[in-house]
């Protein structure tokens, strides 16, 4: 009875919070949509516009568009319009231009304010019902300008999922008065650095990854420090392979409390591919596979079987990604990720499991070895969604089964923005 | 001068689709995600597009770019965004080779000074090549004299 009232409970909220955000959809596609900002060069304006224009807008007449100083003190007279080239699209033929290019006789007097409108403006014939106007000023550069400024390469911005994330934390605990409290961490930090060492663009990740739980069945017990080197280019423009992405990975990987640890040199190609594309690109998928070779050797054990051993595994997987865009007010999109890797120990691998005070030795074995990671998303707008997560395999260096671990989850994600007055 | 934003959304936009070869309707506020770019993979030959391998990178308009200023690029970024650093971050080619050749005048000059210096130093222990090259005028001259005294 309590367990039926919760779910009703639950679903409830749910029904609440979706018909919140559903009764918030935008009424016009176009509303409050102008002119985004406009650049002076010596010869032309370009104008950039929040949304695409076609022929049916007319926006290439001269005299619809005006160039008003804005600053004081500005002695000649704004510059007059003598064409309007509404830019090619982009993509060509898709028949959307953002661009508009004013070409003008007379002189902008640098450093000063000038305003760029347009009258009437429409996009593909949606009113956004507002001017549209952008202000301006002209800066010249005479003299080469300066190299840009070096600014911090590094902020903080949204990540959609752990894969994807920099930094990743998520730790839990649960108790009861009685018994001993759950405890579980999953920690993933990386940091990506500029490096030329077979190409101007490598990239050099140094990284952390843990996970651990004091629930011995859900227990991965992984932990891997190493660094990425990661060089790649593309293949073809033509066909399914499109790029190749190798990522040399020299790692220490072990158990949470580094008693047990292999030094473990990893390459892995990942092949880009095209996305396969249907429903007029409201469906897709995508699929990236790779291959590998691990090799390394035991640094540190506490149980005497597995001093010194060599490891060498092959490994083969793919990450797939299949989403649909179904665009209905109370199902937007629903979405499935995951990512499968296969290993396979050539020798004879031991690992080691904590039994009270003291570590025994955990028999691996050879052979193959799997390890998946699903996520089944349905969001129910921008900002709601549920997740379904499961996992089923076994990491190194313990090869210890993780048996169809589930998680559900209700997110909420959204951005929070001041709005201009 | 920097690329135009047009030039800009060019190179972000075709790279994108050839990275891809999807091409699919431009958005410049959607995430790359929906240019279906989906992993850190795809982003690296993206940016490795962009900065000088492909017909329409920012070599295609006479710009050099920087890799480092696309070192963050996810898939999370929208397609304005990316657009926003190459135009910010271009420069011209010329510009830039001009600016590798000043550094390496400099560093030339460097070690010019360096090795003047290991020069002056191990010479009598004189602190200065100036000197050193004064020391070796006075005794040319003296030299000289002397040759002349002797033929008077």
């Amino acid at each position: 009875m309590r367990v039926k009232n919760t779910i009703c409970c639950a679903m409830l909220t749910l029904a609440c919070i979706v018909a919140l955000h559903t009764s918030g959809y935008p009424q016009s596609p176009c509303k409050n949509v102008g002119i985004t900002r406009a650049v002076i060069t010596p010869t032309f304006v370009e104008v950039v516009l929040g949304l695409g224009v076609t022929t049916k807008d007319n926006l290439d007449q001269v005299n619809r568009w005006r160039i008003i100083r804005l600053s004081p003190g500005v002695d000649a007279n704004p510059p007059v319009i003598s064409r309007v080239d509404v830019k090619q699209s982009i993509p060509a033929g898709s028949g959307n231009s953002f661009y508009i290019d004013l070409h003008y006789d007379g002189a902008f007097e640098p450093k000063k304010t000038y305003i760029v409108a347009v009258d009437d403006i429409s996009f593909d014939g949606c009113k956004p019902g507002k001017e549209a106007f952008v202000a301006t000023s002209y800066n010249p550069s005479s003299t080469p300008s300066p190299p840009p400024v070096q600014a911090s390469q590094y902020d903080l911005a949204k990540a959609a999922d752990r894969s994807k994330a920099d930094i990743y934390l998520f730790g839990s605990i649960e108790g009861l008065r009685t018994g001993k409290a759950l405890k579980t961490v999953d920690l993933k930090v990386q940091l990506p650095f500029a490096a030329s060492v077979f190409q101007k663009d490598n990239l050099l990740i140094p990284y952390l990854d843990l996970k651990f739980s004091s629930n011995p069945k859900a227990d991965t017990d992984s932990l891997n420090i190493g660094a990425i080197l990661r060089s790649g280019t593309s293949i073809s423009d033509k066909g399914l392979v499109r790029g190749v992405v190798w990522d040399l990975d020299g790692r220490i990987e072990g158990n949470k409390n580094l008693k047990f640890t292999n030094g473990v040199v990893a390459n892995r190609f990942s092949f880009t591919t095209r996305p396969g594309d249907w429903c007029n690109g409201s469906c897709y998928l995508y699929v990236q596979p790779f291959i590998g070779f691990e090799v390394g050797r035991n640094m540190r054990t506490p149980v005497t079987e597995a001093e010194k051993q060599t490891i060498a595994r092959p490994l083969a997987g793919a990450t797939a990604y299949l989403g649909f865009a179904i665009k209905k007010p109370l199902l937007d999109t629903i979405s499935f990720q995951s990512e499968y890797i296969r290993r396979w120990s050539l020798t004879s691998e031991v690992g080691v499991e904590k039994a009270g005070d003291n570590y025994i030795p955990v028999f691996a074995g050879r052979g193959p070895r799997d390890y998946v990671q699903t996520k089944l998303e349905f969001g129910f707008s921008d900002y709601v969604g549920f997740a379904i997560g499961h996992t089923y395999g076994s990491l190194p260096p313990n090869f210890k089964l993780i048996d169809h671990k589930y998680s559900v989850g209700l997110t909420f994600k959204s951005l929070i923005m001041k709005r201009p007055k | 001068m920097s690329l135009t934003p047009y030039q800009s959304m060019w190179v972000a936009y075709y790279c994108t689709a050839e990275t891809t070869g999807v091409e699919r309707p431009l958005k410049p506020a959607e995430a790359l995600t929906y240019y279906r770019i989906l992993t850190d993979q795809q982003c690296f030959i993206l940016r490795h597009k962009v900065i000088g391998n492909s017909p329409n990178s920012v070599r295609k308009f006479g710009y050099v770019l920087d890799p480092r200023h696309l070192l963050m690029l996810s898939p999370g970024w929208s397609m304005a965004q990316l657009a926003g650093v190459i135009e910010a971050n271009s420069v011209p080619a010329g510009q830039s080779d001009a600016g590798l050749i000043g550094s390496k005048l400099s560093k030339a000059h460097e070690l010019m000074d360096e090795a003047i210096s290991l020069v002056a130093s191990e010479t009598k222990g004189q602190k200065s090549v100036k000197k050193v090259e004064t020391a070796v005028h006075l005794a040319m001259t003296k030299t000289a004299m002397k040759k002349r005294g002797a033929k008077k």
